[in-house]
């Protein structure tokens, strides 16, 4: 095939530039650090990554959100430890009350320190996390009880009472205890002490360390309830922040370029390009003009 | 015996066919750089012969030669691969113009990045759920509104731009079929010239060149078949009519069409559509869809995103109107939408809710501040309705196409050089080759002369040296 200077020329060129263009891809990524910028590049492993980009985010928002009910059921937790020492101290008083050798004015004395508890286990009642009322079912904006421990806060009958959380994918838990359930009852047996009290009714106030013993019972059985509840985030909390790193590592195998891999490829590019360079411009000098006299 | 001055007719003839071929070989040289330019060179065949058979001819020894004449200027040219060449630079043409098209949308979408749709997507359920984690919290609803008015401005944004590209397109073919017909006006001037030319009985080469190089630029906008009619005009087809009939150009048009008023590409004589086949007019035309909008690349990525847009939003609006907001009395649900708008095009969050998140429906029951259930509803909408799968889909397809192109492109361009260097190893100038033939035509122009130089002294002996015998 006859080859002309033009052709030599253009082939020079053409080469040159395809060395060039294969050093600018490979620029383009190291600086990056990623392999694909856009979708033409590897259409597959976009579709994937764009995937796994938003499983990524999927897990850590549950990830929040667990962190968020684990809050909900910390404060849960200590407030109803607090009331179950309130009612216990409640409970030494009605035993030492139903004693004979009283006398009423022991009883009375007795009867402010009861008084006192209650207003302390309706403060418990009203505990806030943030913004909301721990207690009040879903009206977390109000506070449940007012000074004589009435509720008014949501119940399971108004379908007022659960707060929920998604912990996973379809998969709700309710973090809240309701004030009627847990603090009426209690309210109720430790009013019904002061009363005794007050009446110097040796009986009655015996009468009451059942009830106090019931609505200790209720309080105990709610808090172990927080307590498992806590347990099961915690080992779905472990899963996820392993499901997360699976993810991520996946993210990263489809979208980021390896690095000494990248670096290598660079290197042979340019040393394939600077000998392309000096080819090129030995083969385009000479003619047969250089050489008659 | 040929008379006494045949010897020198014979060597002048020599000199100038010896200096015609020098000619041609400064032309060549002077040609080398040019692009398009094919290298010619000077015929030489042996002149007629003395004697011509004849009853009263000469008697003695012949036929005697006459001496050289150059019978034609050659053009190196191979229509074949001329041929070859003007197929693949019509697809060539028609695939770049796929791929830059597609490559701008690509930009446009601009995924795998933080600030796409998908991400956007991503982030709007994320306010969700982060409004299920914390329903009163007024914080909390004003950032989903927010993501919710980012990610209504992308999409609409994006088809939007799909249409400013579909606008492009059009733009585009219209300007290509006026580039069309001036070169078809071109051909056509030259054809008639190259008539003139070769009806003469020479060989119009610069003119064939010109000619020949204006048939590459055509063929990259659109794909013709071109016949060498004997006259040596070239008929060039588009389909199956004629574009350049002889010496007049029947011309394209684009037409304005309804209902969107693209352009459809029309012979100007009878306003029927041309058939375009390949060439940059084609993938333009494949881009921008039909008049009606119903086929082409461009239709079909606006159908796919308004499809994602409208399911988004029946998947969102569905459920929030069940639900109530932070001020909303029961028992009925006020029934407010959260996105306004039915398709890409008008998606936007609802004026009530973007100027007051506290009418975000997180609630299903009025006055139940802690109650996240339908916002949880709506959370397990969007994650059912496989909005984000869709998406996802569109930018692989997307991907798949562009990168096709791409692909395509590359190829062609191989084929192409490929095909270049095979028309250049016929018609290219090589100046070596040049540089012998010079030296060639340059010695027989010196023998030639010194032949004279020799008939000259003989003639003169003749003359003045016989017959002075004595003097």
């Amino acid at each position: 095939m006859r080859i002309t200077h033009g052709m030599l020329a253009e082939t020079t060129l053409r080469n040159l530039n395809a060395n060039m263009a294969r050093l600018e891809k490979l620029q383009n990524q190291l600086t990056t650090g990623r392999r694909i910028s856009r979708p033409s590049d590897d259409p597959i492993a976009v579709a994937r990554a764009l995937n796994y980009h938003t499983a990524v985010d999927e897990t850590g928002q549950y990830r929040r959100n667990i962190d968020a009910a684990t809050g909900w059921l910390d404060a849960t937790d200590s407030a109803l430890d607090a009331a179950i020492q309130s009612l216990q101290r409640a409970r030494e008083l009605a035993i030492q009350g139903a004693t004979d050798s009283l006398s009423a004015e022991d009883r009375r004395t007795m009867s402010v320190e009861v008084k006192q508890l209650k207003e302390h286990l309706i403060q418990v009642g009203n505990t806030t996390f943030g913004p909301d009322y721990l207690f009040a079912g879903q009206l977390t904006t109000s506070a449940p009880f007012d000074a004589s421990g009435a509720y008014s806060g949501g119940t399971a009958a108004a379908s007022t009472d659960a707060i929920q959380r998604e912990i996973g994918v379809g998969v709700s838990m309710q973090v809240n205890v309701t004030g009627d359930v847990v603090f009426t009852p209690a309210f109720a047996a430790v009013q019904a002490l002061a009363d005794g009290l007050d009446a110097d009714d040796r009986n009655a106030v015996d009468a009451t360390i059942g009830s106090i013993d019931q609505a200790l019972e209720t309080l105990m059985v709610a808090r172990s309830e927080v307590g498992a509840k806590v347990n099961r985030l915690e080992k779905a909390d472990a899963r996820l922040a392993d499901l997360e790193v699976n993810q991520t590592g996946l993210l990263s195998k489809e979208e980021d370029v390896d690095m000494t891999e990248a670096i290598m490829s660079y290197a042979v590019a340019e040393n394939v390009y600077k000998a392309s360079l000096s080819a090129g411009s030995r083969a385009i000098q000479p003619s047969l003009l250089d050489y008659l006299r | 015996m040929p008379g006494t001055f045949f010897g020198l007719e014979s060597a002048v003839r020599a000199l100038r066919a010896q200096q015609t071929a020098v000619d041609v070989v400064n032309h060549n040289i002077a040609n080398a750089n040019t692009p398009g330019y094919s290298r010619q060179e000077a015929v030489m065949a042996a002149a007629t012969p003395y004697t011509v058979p004849a009853v009263n001819r000469d008697p003695s020894a012949g036929q005697v030669g006459t001496g050289v004449e150059v019978t034609r200027i050659r053009r190196a040219r191979d229509s074949f691969v001329d041929y070859q060449l003007r197929n693949e630079l019509a697809t060539m043409g028609r695939w770049e113009a796929a791929r830059d098209s597609l490559q701008q949308v690509e930009s446009v979408l601009n995924e795998p990045s933080d600030s796409g749709i998908n991400t956007l997507l991503s982030r709007f359920w994320q306010s969700w759920q982060e409004l299920a984690n914390a329903p009163s919290d007024g914080a909390v609803r004003a950032s989903l509104v927010e993501q919710g008015k980012a990610l209504a401005t992308a999409i609409s944004y994006a088809y939007q731009q799909l249409g400013k590209f579909t606008e492009d397109a059009d733009l585009q073919i219209r300007l290509t079929v006026d580039d069309v017909n001036s070169i078809a006006d071109r051909i056509a001037a030259l054809n008639a010239q190259i008539a003139q030319v070769e009806l003469s009985g020479q060989q119009a080469n610069d003119l064939s060149d010109e000619r020949d190089s204006l048939l590459d630029q055509l063929s990259k906008q659109v794909k013709v078949a071109v016949a060498i009619a004997p006259n040596g005009m070239a008929q060039v087809f588009v389909g199956s009519r004629l574009l350049v009939d002889g010496s007049s150009a029947r011309h394209l048009q684009a037409v304005t069409t309804a209902p969107y008023g693209l352009a459809e590409v029309q012979w100007a004589s009878d306003g029927q559509p041309a058939n375009v086949t390949g060439g940059s007019l084609r993938g333009l035309l494949d881009q921008r869809g039909d008049t009606a909008q119903t086929t082409g690349v461009l239709p079909d990525l606006k159908a796919k995103l308004d499809g994602i847009a409208s399911d988004l939003i029946n998947a969102v609006n569905g459920q929030h109107v069940q639900g109530f907001g932070l001020d909303d009395a029961g028992p009925t649900p006020p029934g407010r939408l959260f996105f306004t708008g039915s398709g890409a095009a008008d998606i936007a969050v609802a004026g009530d809710v973007a100027d007051n998140p506290r009418n975000v429906a997180a609630a299903s029951q009025a006055g139940a501040p802690g109650d996240s259930s339908n916002a949880i509803a709506i959370v397990n909408a969007l994650t059912g309705n496989g909005v984000s799968a869709k998406y996802q889909a569109l930018i692989a397809g997307l991907g798949v196409q562009a990168r096709t192109a791409s692909e395509t492109v590359d190829n062609q361009d191989v084929l192409v050089q490929h095909l270049q260097r095979r028309r250049d190893a016929l018609s290219g100038v090589s100046l070596d080759e040049e540089t012998v033939n010079l030296l060639k035509y340059q010695q027989a122009y010196e023998a030639s002369a010194r032949v004279i130089t020799a008939v000259d002294q003989m003639l003169d002996t003749l003359i003045n040296q016989t017959g002075v015998v004595g003097r």
